[in-house]
């Protein structure tokens, strides 16, 4: 694949409960290219998240690699692993999780300078983001208990953004908005994405997988198929139906 | 039943708490349980062990010339009810070293008596008795074999001045009277009837006297049957010379338990502390218990449970808790005993042994119960005002709109810092609260640490405290005082003298007497140690100071007049001072040599304190006095060593006390802090995994803790030490205040305050950095995931 980014290789996880062994992921090669949309769907107990997860560094695979630009990020101990989730990738969490205690400005500001010490610039950068994403400057001061969910699940995809990360990885992310505020959180990853940001992004939901390029079907901890969907059109019938198609195919 | 399975599962799922709170019941068990069981048995027990040996309710000690009208003078008395008497030998100037266990020489008075002289008062029954008794045997106090390690066989060497004699410890005694330095510095000690015979025929080692024990018909009266003959038989010995002496069972008996119950009463403040702090993590673990399970009690709610039921679960949970707290703590305390018998003995010198105290018990585990179960109660009250949907719904979010403190894009400080900083505003409550313990804990650490360095290392200020003067030696002369005391002023080696005499007399005031230690000098502002805390020490000869003791005996204060009565001479004093002492029970006056002399016109003081130039060596100058003016003219003995000998028997005690109480500061100090913070990770374990997959490494975030824990512990620290510099002497005269203690000036050397904040610090940041450490292992979609258990 060209421009690939991120590549997994024989990636395995399994949990183990006393002598009980749960093999989450069984030997999964995966190509993530440069720009892509990707979803990643499949039933739950599939190994979903957990794909996430290990892809992104939190979570350490039992066997297998993974590799981000040719750099081998499994071998990575807990701290370097920090710093590569800090400089290169951008997360968005289906329950928000938003620090409560801390205003807007700051819940962002927390990720941004743990990459730059530049504090006006990063402030600066978090201001245009918010407006970006449809928050006007009385929320600087806001604290999350004070948003909406949909506005707390701006703020957060503006925390994600703020170190313009190379992939921006999100679990759920409209898991818990209603269809508005979905549509519009769905809207701002979409032009994310469309401004070269690849997302790799987690969700049951049909509607939200149709504005990926790229749709990995999971079962028992092995990709069994993949659909291409192109470049995200908006209202366009095919799209849906050809996802619907390949979804129903999977057992959906 | 089911109440039950619901408590038995909370207990599961916090096991750290239970374990925190275990440990700390347990702790304030052991140390409730023994300080009530000995405060409550020590009156019966000294009592039972003196009537095991039918002891003696008054001991009299004279030099035989009046033994006849002494005896008048006892039987005269309504509630005297039979006496004995025997030969003795006294020798005031005697040192003892126990050559095999390789102690150092020390210095205290001591009576022989005749061991095969059959008695029926204060019986000699021997503990670890020799098969057969030596000829040079000796039957020596129990006190030395609980605090100077002695054991049957050991070779005690007796000198006196020039003579000295090898005798071998033949057993032991247990008796109130003459059997411990405290009060009355003096031992008695039994030897066979040869020995006793040598002894007799050779004045080196002491002189005759004539000892007799009282048996009164009503024990508890003993000190009125002293004060009763003491004022008959001032009237028939000549003025002031005090060669008879006499010591009443009820004294000796406060006199020994003093100290002791002191300790007790430290152990017993200091389990209460420690509930307290047990009751804080109830508070702690409950509030954290309703927040995390709040989903599950909302689905108790709905499935029928009341929230009456639920609070009976959390009751029961920590029932179960305190209970098995308690038979741990118990079950320690008895495993201890041998300690606290060791402790207890060579306080009072009579072997301890109480056994299972199921008073003491009951006591202690109501106490215990009552706190825990209320804490506990008033901590889930608040289940009650939640419904069954707000608790499914996840309880009522507490929302923070508080200022924002250190806001990022302003601070200048750096992120972690800000952040730990922003923690530290945060927790504030519960920051103040662990900031107070160890606020405490740090005064206390203090507190006891300079306990020990007065007790043990520097005695000067307890030696103060007592309210004796600090001469090295004491001498009395028999004739021609005038010429003795100018001669041994002017000898080199002697860097000050002052003439001190005391008489035990009575002090009366509208109708109320008091028995009274009166010290008598010409200007007390000669002395080296001031007594006095409330105006001034008498100058002139109508004047008196009293200690306040005494003061509140006879209803008087400062201005009052109050009347002595000396041999059927009666003069009025203006009292014009409050004076302190810890000696004769706190029951002591002063005036001056000229009102004395109203009293007693022909009086002379034979008493001279003698202070030695410094670096002069006692026994020398002992040994130069008596060689150069013989027992015919002076008596002489080594007043300082006497008193740091007695205090030397309370310094295992002490020693044992304060090694205890510092233990159980660090024991405490750890779970308080292991407690809060992984309260605190728990709690914030969702914003923690979250900052790591944010990209904030694992030293970040327990460098974040560390900011925002170690400014309260480091700056509760400091200021508990600091306090612990200003707060000693007031909570010393307290404690002390029983004892008519109004003032102390124990020593706090700046080192303590300084050693005490660093150990904490460094404690408080060893367990921060262990605790917090925790947060290394575990990846960050664990943590938000699934929390740090």
């Amino acid at each position: 694949m060209e421009n690939t980014i991120l590549r997994a290789e024989m990636l395995s996880k399994t949990y183990s409960n006393g002598s009980i062994m749960q093999h989450v992921l069984k030997n999964l090669n995966i190509e993530i290219a440069e720009g892509d949309f990707t979803v990643i769907m499949g039933s739950s107990g599939s190994g979903k998240s957990t794909l996430l997860y290990a892809l992104s560094g939190m979570d350490k695979p039992t066997l297998g690699t993974i590799d981000f630009r040719g750099e081998e990020i499994s071998k990575y101990n807990n701290d370097q692993l920090a710093i590569f989730r800090r400089k290169h990738c951008g997360f968005v969490f289906q329950q928000i999780y938003l620090n409560d205690t801390m205003t807007v400005l700051d819940n962002i500001m927390i990720s941004g300078l743990l990459v730059s010490r530049d504090k006006k610039t990063i402030a600066s950068r978090a201001k245009e983001l918010l407006h970006q994403v449809g928050m006007d400057d009385t929320c600087y001061d806001k604290y999350p208990s004070q948003l909406s969910g949909g506005e707390a699940q701006r703020v957060a995809i503006v925390r994600a953004l703020i170190n313009a990360p190379e992939i921006v990885f999100a679990d759920e992310p409209t898991g818990a908005l209603n269809s508005t505020n979905a549509v519009n959180v769905l809207d701002v990853l979409t032009e994310v994405n469309a401004s070269g940001q690849s997302i790799i992004m987690v969700t049951h939901d049909i509607k939200t997988a149709r504005r990926a390029n790229r749709i990995l079907y999971l079962k028992d901890g092995v990709i069994i198929d993949e659909l291409s969907l192109g470049t995200y059109v908006k209202d366009d019938p095919k799209r849906h139906g050809r996802l619907r198609e390949f979804l129903e195919s999977m057992g959906w | 039943m089911k109440i039950l399975m619901i408590a038995t599962n909370n207990i599961k799922k916090a096991k750290v708490a239970t374990a925190t709170l275990i440990i700390l019941i347990a702790i304030t068990t052991i140390f409730l349980y023994v300080g009530i069981s000995v405060l409550s048995n020590m009156d019966s027990f000294i009592d039972k062990k003196n009537t095991q040996s039918n002891g003696a309710h008054l001991i009299s000690i004279n030099d035989g010339t009046h033994n006849q009208e002494i005896r008048d003078i006892y039987e005269s008395i309504e509630s005297y009810s039979y006496s004995e008497e025997e030969t003795g030998m006294i020798s005031m100037s005697s040192a003892f070293q126990n050559i095999d266990v390789g102690e150092e020489v020390y210095r205290i008075s001591s009576i022989f008596l005749n061991l095969d002289t059959p008695r029926q008062i204060s019986r000699v029954d021997i503990i670890d008795k020799t098969d057969q008794m030596p000829q040079n045997g000796v039957i020596v106090p129990y006190i030395l074999k609980v605090v100077n390690g002695y054991q049957t066989g050991d070779t005690l060497k007796l000198m006196v001045d020039d003579a000295s004699i090898e005798l071998e410890i033949a057993g032991f005694y247990e008796d109130l009277m003459f059997a411990s330095p405290s009060n009355v510095s003096m031992y008695k000690l039994y030897v066979g009837d040869q020995q006793f015979s040598e002894f007799l025929s050779q004045s080196a080692y002491g002189s005759k006297c004539t000892y007799m024990a009282v048996i009164t018909k009503n024990i508890n009266e003993s000190e009125s049957f002293e004060t009763q003959s003491a004022k008959k038989i001032e009237n028939i010995l000549p003025e002031g010379t005090g060669s008879c002496f006499t010591l009443s069972y009820g004294t000796m008996k406060t006199g020994v338990s003093v100290f002791i119950n002191i300790i007790m009463a430290v152990l017993v403040s200091f389990s209460i502390i420690i509930l307290v702090i047990a009751a804080i993590v109830i508070k702690f673990s409950t509030t954290t218990h309703i927040e995390n399970n709040i989903k599950n009690i909302g689905t108790l709610e709905a499935m029928g449970y009341t929230s009456r039921q639920i609070i009976c679960s959390i009751l029961l949970e920590y029932l179960m808790i305190a209970t098995v707290a308690f038979v741990v703590g118990l079950g320690a305390a008895l495993l201890i005993s041998p300690m606290i018998t060791n402790v207890v003995s060579s306080a009072i010198g009579l072997g301890w042994a109480t056994g299972l105290d199921l008073k003491a018990v009951l006591t202690s585990l109501s106490v215990i119960l009552i706190a825990v179960l209320g804490i506990a109660y008033f901590s889930a009250y608040k289940i009650k005002k939640i419904t069954p949907l707000v608790a499914l719904r996840n309880g009522v979010q507490t929302h923070h709109f508080g200022k924002n403190r250190f806001p990022l894009e302003r601070t200048k400080l750096n992120l972690n810092t800000a952040m730990g900083l922003k923690a530290l505003m945060l927790n504030k409550g519960q920051n103040a609260i662990a900031g107070l313990i160890i606020m405490l804990l740090s005064l206390v650490s203090v507190f006891a640490l300079a306990a020990y360095y007065n007790f043990s290392i520097d005695q000067t200020a307890m030696i103060k405290l007592i309210g004796l003067e600090t001469a090295e030696v004491q001498l009395t002369a028999l004739v021609d005082e005038e010429q003795i005391f100018s001669e041994i002023a002017a000898m080199p080696e002697v860097e000050d003298v002052i003439r001190l005499n005391s008489f035990d007399g009575m002090i009366q005031f509208k109708g109320q007497e008091s028995g009274v230690n009166t010290r008598i000098t010409e200007d007390y502002s000669r002395l080296k140690v001031n007594t006095c805390v409330k105006g001034r020490m008498p100058a002139h000869d109508n004047e008196i100071a009293i200690t306040s003791i005494v003061l509140g005996n006879l209803g008087a204060q400062m201005g009052d007049t109050v009347a002595i009565d000396y041999n059927g001479i009666s003069q009025e004093f203006l009292v014009v001072g409050v004076i302190q002492q810890f000696n004769m029970l706190g029951k002591g006056a002063a005036i001056t040599t000229a009102g004395m002399k109203k009293l007693v016109p022909s009086y002379q003081e034979q008493n001279l304190m003698v202070y030695l130039a410094q670096g002069q060596e006692t026994d020398k100058f002992i040994t130069k006095i008596n060689n150069h003016y013989g027992k015919e003219q002076i008596l002489c003995n080594s007043y300082f060593e006497s008193i740091e000998m007695m205090l030397k028997s309370f310094e295992t005690s002490m020693k044992i006390v304060v090694t205890a109480c510092l233990g159980m500061i660090a024991v405490i100090i750890v779970f308080i802090l292991f407690l809060v913070i992984r309260v605190r990770l728990l709690r914030e374990r969702t914003r923690l995994g979250v900052s790591k997959a944010l990209g904030f490494t694992a030293n970040q975030l327990i460098g974040q803790i560390i900011i925002s824990e170690m400014p309260v512990i480091i700056g509760a620290a400091v200021v508990g030490a600091i306090a612990g510099y200003f707060a000693t002497n007031p909570l010393l005269a307290l404690m002390l205040a029983a004892n008519g203690i109004l003032n102390c000036d124990f020593y706090v050397d700046p080192s303590l305050v300084l050693f005490t904040a660093i150990g904490i610090s460094l404690l408080g940041l060893t367990t921060v950095l262990l605790v917090a450490g925790k947060i290394r292992k575990i990846s960050p979609c664990k943590m938000f995931e699934e929390g740090v258990d």
